[in-house]
């Protein structure tokens, strides 16, 4: 796989501010194609690794790469290859959405307005409508069909359903999923909604401050978490000696551990520990992903 | 481009709309109750102050609202060259300024000139751009402010300032104004980009320009901190200003004592055999004193120093000195009617300059002196200066006889003659002045029984800096006009030089800098004088300060991120330039991003 195979590569990439690392030494090589998303909790440095990629910040180390051209200098040409959606939706609240709309046309010179009447078709907005006057919701929409309509070759989505209700976060993934924008571009979609990442992600990416903690299909990490439930009396093993312990719970007087990359030797384990019935089950995305998130939160530390 | 250029108007119509309004409503209303054409400097600069302040406003509203990080990712992330899009937004509100300030003026302008007898010269019709300029120049500065990096970035509005100082008038000062814009946009334009605190590092001159103000600001700092010393001072009741008696021999008694007590002050060492008759004349007689003039009114200057009017109520006349004809223009006080228009002397000539009135009978220009003859309604040349001397001061009463002042010299002219007659007076007698017109303060003169005694008090700029040798010159003038010098006491400053000469000494490249923009495209000006050399003890000072800033620039360009050639750039520079290079090289740059040290103090994580 050469370097343009991948849509954003980093090497040894580390950003600081003040006393803070927000990015850590992170090797990240996405491919092309296919819809990858990235997850992790506030802190992470998605929004630091999304804005160094674009070269609105300088990294302290190392190289950052977006669909091959080092992102320090970007030029007009490249930015037109790539679409971003922010979580704020940021447009001209005193246009009107056909000024806008006109406006991206003339700008990007692969304009697909078919792609945009596919997408703003799920919405209920009209030409001579003020953006100001939208919904949060039909301004993420109006967004993404600006978006994907500029026919970029890889598409951003940073928390695009961010602050949306029920509804229009429904409304956002369809006409996400019905453009089918994965076939004709790379979609690097960041999202704390589990339920969107797994109805959307064909790759999970979870960083962790600053760091690569995993980087494969959802239901591939889905599996390297297992849900252990054992009945052992009194206090159970030492936590500090439970393998890949990712969260422990005692309901119901049984005990219930979340662990990584186990086998059946765990199941070993915890019968050595005086457990005397263990059972395992699956796990969902949702609960995976928030165990593994979880492990590392920092608490205070007489806690 | 056109696209963004559209958005933006659409954006800031509204508001451009109500500033037209608001700006048209206070021009139309003063100009039913006066003749804006003919105000006095201040009412310009306070006009202009607005239009400044207005501008910056707007600079700092729009960018700053581009400025969210989501916001300006959202601005600059499209496939638009970085200089095309700030090229849009500034061009604009360049375009809804000219709405808002310009147009109304153009239109109190032309309402002036063709509903009105008020004179509208060729230099009014600059106004407009004057405004427009002004404002965008606060714009700019504004939107500089809010664009680059907030550690130096709001040093930018240092520029529009020099407006208040420059010394170009006319179509120059325009030129000054074109200048500070072309400068500001060069610096939006270096800082319009998807980092904007970032200080370009592969061009030199890019590195110059955005360091240039926050050196200046630093400068200005440096300079205002020094006022902390004279409150010091205040508060240990020691400062020459508040003491209860002003120190001996120095500058704030001669600039407070009255005439009589600094001709006294002046003769007290004197040995002349008729000091002591002098010292009874001055007791008894009067002293006139006399101020020069610091500034001339100059042809097509767009503001004016004070009104160029006067009115004879006897004739019902109103008469405006127009730049254009170089005559008075004359309209009915009453009625309000163009009549026609007056110059010099029977031929009704041409005013050599811009002439402006003084007193109740005189009126001035740069070279002569005239009076206005309410029974004929002429106007009749009274004095004449020599050709290569400019006025000083125009015609004021010593004693029987009247007093003028040129640069160079004293003339007296006989009273009576003055009086009874209209024309043009000889001079009696011509004293020569050894100093500078540009550091007179004073002159005090009293009449003797065959003659004068004339004082020449010379510490104009001995507290910025610009005049090191304060002293006062005491001449005996005989009834025949031969003058000799009677004593010259050198007087004190009152405050340290080190103090004084601070602006000079913390940066001397700095202060030729400001001096240079101060007299941008001006026309040498014969009532200022240049800033006298430096005492050697200042240079050695200014010195000392060079090679500190040195040494501190090579300790901090090792703290932080330098190319091998730009790092001793600019150790250079700050050797060459003192303090204010050291102060915004520690400003422009941030210390340089290191891992190793932050790995080593943050816990492994769990």
């Amino acid at each position: 796989m050469n370097a343009n195979d991948h849509v954003i590569e980093t090497r040894a990439l580390s950003k600081r501010y003040g006393r803070k690392l927000a990015l850590d030494n992170l090797d990240l090589r996405i491919p092309r194609g296919r819809i990858h998303a990235i997850v992790g909790a506030n802190g992470a440095g998605k929004s630091t690794l999304f804005r160094i990629l674009l070269g609105f910040l300088p990294p302290t180390a190392g190289q950052a790469r977006i669909l091959g051209k080092d992102s320090q200098a970007l030029t007009p040409q490249d930015r037109a290859r790539i679409g971003f959606v922010n979580e704020e939706h940021t447009l001209a609240n005193w246009m009107r959405v056909s000024q806008v709309t006109a406006m991206q046309r003339r700008q990007y010179p692969h304009w697909s307005q078919d792609a945009f009447d596919g997408v703003i078709g799920h919405y209920n907005v009209l030409p001579e409508q003020k953006v100001g006057q939208l919904s949060r919701g039909e301004r993420a929409g109006l967004n993404l069909a600006l978006a994907l309509a500029q026919g970029p070759e890889l598409l951003v989505l940073d928390e695009p359903t961010l602050g949306l209700d029920v509804v229009a976060k429904r409304a956002f993934l369809e006409s996400l999923l019905y453009r089918n924008a994965a076939d004709d571009c790379t979609v690097i979609y960041c999202s704390h909604q589990m339920e969107e990442i797994e109805r959307v992600a064909d790759n999970l990416i979870i960083l962790e401050r600053g760091q690569l903690k995993n980087m494969s299909a959802p239901d591939d990490f889905t599996a390297r978490v297992s849900h252990w439930v054992a009945d052992v009396p009194f206090k159970g093993p030492d936590p500090r000696t439970v393998p890949g312990l990712l969260e422990v719970q005692r309901l119901d007087g049984l005990h219930h551990y979340l662990v990584l990359d186990q086998s059946d030797g765990f199941e070993r384990f915890l019968r050595d520990a005086g457990a005397r019935n263990v059972q395992s089950m699956p796990v969902s995305l949702d609960r995976a992903i928030n165990a593994f998130l979880a492990k590392n939160h920092a608490t205070p530390v007489a806690a | 481009m056109i696209d963004l250029f559209k958005s933006e108007l659409l954006r800031f119509r509204l508001w451009a709309a109500v500033a037209f309004a608001v700006n048209l409503a206070v021009l139309s209303f003063l100009s039913r109750m006066m003749d804006l054409a003919q105000q006095p400097i201040f009412i310009y600069q306070l006009f202009g102050m607005v239009y400044v302040v207005a501008g910056a406003l707007l600079g700092l509203y729009q960018m700053g609202t581009y400025r969210k990080p989501n916001q300006w990712l959202s601005l600059l992330h499209r496939p638009l060259h970085r200089l095309k899009i700030a090229g849009a937004l500034s061009g604009a509100n360049a375009v809804l300024l000219l709405v808002a300030t310009a147009l109304p003026i153009l239109l109190v302008c032309a309402y002036q000139d063709t509903m009105t007898a008020r004179v509208v010269d060729t230099r009014h019709w600059l106004l407009p751009v004057a405004a427009w300029w002004l404002a965008v120049s606060g714009y700019l500065a504004g939107a500089y402010a809010m664009v680059a990096d907030r550690r130096y970035s709001f040093a930018a509005f240092l520029l529009p300032n020099l407006f208040m100082y420059a010394e170009a008038s006319g179509v120059a000062m325009l030129g000054v104004q074109l200048v500070v814009i072309v400068f500001l946009a060069v610096l939006l334009a270096i800082a319009f980009k998807p980092d904007p605190s970032s200080v370009p590092s592969r061009n030199p001159l890019a590195v110059l320009a955005v360091a240039l103000p926050v050196q200046v600001g630093a400068y200005f700092l440096l300079w205002l901190l020094g006022f902390a010393a004279e409150l010091g001072w205040n508060v240990a009741g020691t400062h020459p200003l508040n003491a209860p008696e002003p120190p001996k021999g120095g500058y704030v008694q001669a600039q407070r004592a009255k005439g009589k007590d600094l001709l006294l002050l002046g003769i007290q060492d004197s040995r002349d055999p008729e000091a002591a008759l002098w010292r009874e004349q001055i007791a008894l007689s009067d002293v006139y004193t006399t101020q020069p003039l610091r500034n001339l009114p100059v042809r097509n200057s767009l503001t004016n120093i004070s009104p160029l009017e006067f009115a004879d109520g006897d004739n019902n006349l109103m008469l405006v000195f127009s730049h254009d004809s170089e005559r008075f223009v004359t309209r009915g006080l009453r009625d309000q009617r163009r009549i026609g228009a007056m110059g010099v002397g029977a031929e009704q000539a041409a005013f050599p300059a811009p002439t402006i009135p003084h007193g109740a009978m005189y009126l001035y220009n740069a070279h002569a002196v005239y009076q206005y003859d309410s029974e004929q309604q002429r106007m009749f040349e009274r004095a004449r200066l020599p050709p290569g001397e400019v006025m000083a001061s125009p015609l004021e009463p010593a004693g029987d006889n009247i007093l003028m002042f040129s640069d160079r010299a004293a003339y007296f002219f006989p009273g009576r003659e003055a009086m009874s007659s209209l024309d043009l007076l000889k001079p009696l007698m011509r004293v020569p002045m050894s100093g500078q017109v540009g550091n007179l303060s004073r002159v005090d003169v009293v009449e003797l029984l065959d003659g004068y005694l004339v004082s020449y008090t010379y510490t104009w700029g001995v507290w910025s800096g610009e005049l090191q040798q304060p002293f006062q010159q005491v001449l005996r003038v005989d009834g025949d006009g031969h003058s000799r010098e009677v004593t010259r006491r050198a007087l004190s400053m009152d405050l340290p030089s080190m103090y004084t000469t601070r602006n000079v000494w913390l940066s001397p490249v700095i202060r030729e800098l400001c001096l240079g923009a101060q007299d941008l495209f001006a026309a040498s000006d014969p009532l200022r004088m240049k800033p006298q050399p430096m005492p050697a003890s200042i240079l050695w000072l200014a010195g000392a300060c060079c090679l500190l800033s040195l040494l501190g620039a090579v300790w901090l360009t090792g703290k932080q991120a330098h190319s091998t050639s730009g790092r001793w750039g600019w150790v250079l520079l700050c050797g060459v330039i003192g303090l204010p290079a050291l102060a915004s090289l520690w400003l422009l740059y941030p210390m340089r991003e290191r891992l190793d040290d932050l790995r080593l103090a943050q816990p492994a994580a769990a």
